[in-house]
């Protein structure tokens, strides 16, 4: 029993990572930034190239995290909020297929990604592995809550809108810091999941589980707190409730996703531009001032 | 590419011009994604399953029971969740509560069935023809939805750009508050677009369900190829985007006859959609500084 729930807890753990360094991206910074499944995806197929000594493999791969976050740094102001969203999903659509294609990645069916000395499914190491990369992004975000830096990156937020706080702070290497940071939890968190698991697939890269972490992320806002321990919750509360009351874990995930929709229906539409609207009003009225 | 592919390719695409026709109109209306409205004709699906299969009522009234609720489902959405939001023009959050109406419509459809999928048995359209030229054998339903295409696009084409009907939708669409004060009913097409829109969606998730059979999650995907090429075509040409659908469709059967390519069917839609926004923004904006 006690196996069951420290999985559930590392899987839950690494998940959580990602909603963290999503809403790094999201929430902080304000881009419509949906794909941070790609940044865990490529590290989860790094991880498995690199155990199957595919050298060439993992440069390329390594290429590709690079160039993507360039190319989603710079589009982010020249494409409009909604279409840059579509994009982020069509990235991840682009992704998978090309994981299904290419040979050396496996195909549909996927790549051995077990390590010889860090045995897969071994829960003691990868719950402390798990636990160490959780209290990195915790710590990010209450670094970023607390620093000049984090002030930065609000500023940056509403330069969407006002284009005259751009002169204040250099958005774009606050931009590329915030995605270069983000793609790296992602990419550590991609990592440790392939190893725990020891296999990788091209369902890495599903929209519909980009679409399911984005509804956590829009929910937690942008407190280190929340964002850490809510997404926790809500990736261990299947399995766990499963358990515990005895009923089927998948359906008490489509319990979970229905309420965390009516939670993005019900506020989060209007918190992303009231809460804009009202920073860029507070910045132009002190700057007037 | 052989002619088999060709009309294989052809026939799948032609499934999803009912839901792409109501995308684009939906979408060039309220000048957003509406990434809900798919989801709304499965929920028609499913009470057409219900009323059909399950309380074994004629199968006309379950089809015109599903279209109904799915039309009266879409304008009350519309009204309470996205009305707001295309009057202010606020694509971005109407694009996010579309996407969690997206996944709670799914979540309740898949928790309800248990995740299991449906098959319709009444409401199966008979019979079948082996066509030897082109290697296919079109079913009923094919041969309803090739119909369904061949009258619906260039119908709806014809009714937006030549009739007084589609001159006031033209009008509220390009500018509502102008509309309203030359004394247009905007309230009114509103309402008549949803309507023909979410009826439009139930009856291509029907047509769907018949071919792939009912599940919740059956319509993701489609979804997503729709979106992605009415914005890389333009939402406000239904034609266009139909075109569009059918062309990537024979390309998608096309790849899918080579097994090694096969898997990279999926990702076509994407490219386009890719490619298209790159062209439109990204592009002129990269000349411009590269002039200066």
């Amino acid at each position: 029993m006690n196996r069951i729930f420290l999985d559930i807890l590392t899987t839950a753990m690494l998940d959580s990572c990602l909603v963290a360094a999503q809403a790094l991206v999201l929430n902080r910074l304000g881009v419509p930034f949906a794909a941070i499944t790609a940044f865990s995806g490529i590290g989860a197929y790094i991880a498995a190239l690199a155990l199957n000594g595919i050298w060439s493999g993992v440069y390329l791969a390594v290429l590709l995290i690079l160039l993507a976050v360039a190319c989603f740094s710079y589009l982010e102001r020249s494409l409009p909020q909604d279409q840059y969203l579509l994009l982020t999903l069509a990235v991840l659509g682009i992704l998978r297929a090309s994981a299904g294609t290419l040979k050396v990645l496996g195909g549909q069916i996927g790549i051995a990604s077990a390590s010889t000395w860090l045995q897969p499914q071994s829960v003691t190491p990868y719950l402390v592995l798990a636990g160490v990369l959780f209290a990195v992004s915790f710590f990010v975000h209450l670094a970023i809550d607390r620093s000049e830096f984090g002030l930065a990156v609000s500023v940056t937020k509403i330069a969407r809108e006002d284009v005259a706080v751009r002169t204040l702070v250099p958005t774009r290497k606050i931009m590329l810091i915030c995605f270069a940071v983000a793609a790296a939890l992602a990419i550590a968190a991609g990592t440790l999941r392939a190893m725990y698991a020891g296999r990788v697939d091209p369902d890495e890269f599903r929209i519909q589980t980009a679409v399911i972490l984005l509804m956590p992320t829009l929910v937690v806002g942008s407190t280190p707190l929340r964002i850490s321990f809510f997404s926790l919750a809500f990736f261990m509360f299947p399995g766990v409730f499963g358990i515990l009351i005895g009923y089927e874990a998948s359906g008490l995930a489509y319990l979970r996703d229905m309420t965390l929709s009516v939670l993005v229906i019900a506020t989060v539409a209007r918190k992303v531009t009231g809460g804009s609207r009202r920073a860029a009003r507070t910045l132009s009225s002190q700057a007037k001032g | 590419m052989n002619l088999d592919s060709v009309a294989g390719g052809l026939i799948s695409a032609t499934y999803l011009v009912p839901i792409s026709i109501a995308f684009c109109i939906a979408a060039s209306h309220g000048k957003y994604l509406p990434l809900w409205l798919p989801d709304v004709g499965l929920v028609g699906a499913y009470v057409s399953y219900a009323i059909a299969e399950v309380m074994h009522f004629p199968v006309a009234l379950a089809l015109f029971a599903g279209i109904l609720v799915s039309a009266l489902v879409s304008v009350a959405l519309y009204s309470g969740f996205f009305r707001g939001h295309v009057e202010r023009a606020e694509p971005y959050p109407a694009l996010l509560r579309a996407i969690a109406l997206t996944v709670f419509i799914e979540a309740s459809l898949a928790w309800s069935t248990h995740g299991y999928a449906l098959v319709y048995q009444r409401l199966k359209i008979p019979g079948s023809v082996y066509l030897s030229g082109l290697g296919q054998t079109l079913t009923g339903a094919d041969v309803v939805a090739a119909l369904g295409a061949i009258i619906f696009a260039p119908g709806l084409t014809i009714v937006l750009r030549r009739t007084r009907v589609g001159l006031v939708f033209r009008s509220v669409a390009s500018n509502r508050g102008l509309a309203w004060e030359y004394g247009l009913p905007v309230r009114a097409v509103d309402i008549a677009v949803l309507a023909l829109c979410g009826g439009l969606s139930a009856a291509g998730a029907i047509m769907f369900a018949i071919r792939y059979d009912l599940s919740a999650d059956m319509l993701g995907q489609p979804t997503m190829k729709v979106a992605a090429v009415a914005v890389a075509l333009g939402t406000e040409w239904p034609g266009r985007v139909v075109a569009g659908i059918m062309a990537i469709g024979v390309l998608e059967a096309w790849a899918q006859s080579s097994p090694t390519h096969a898997p990279f069917a999926s990702a076509i839609g994407y490219i386009l959609l890719i490619a298209a926004l790159l062209l439109r923004y990204a592009l002129p904006k990269l000349i411009r500084r590269l002039r200066r």
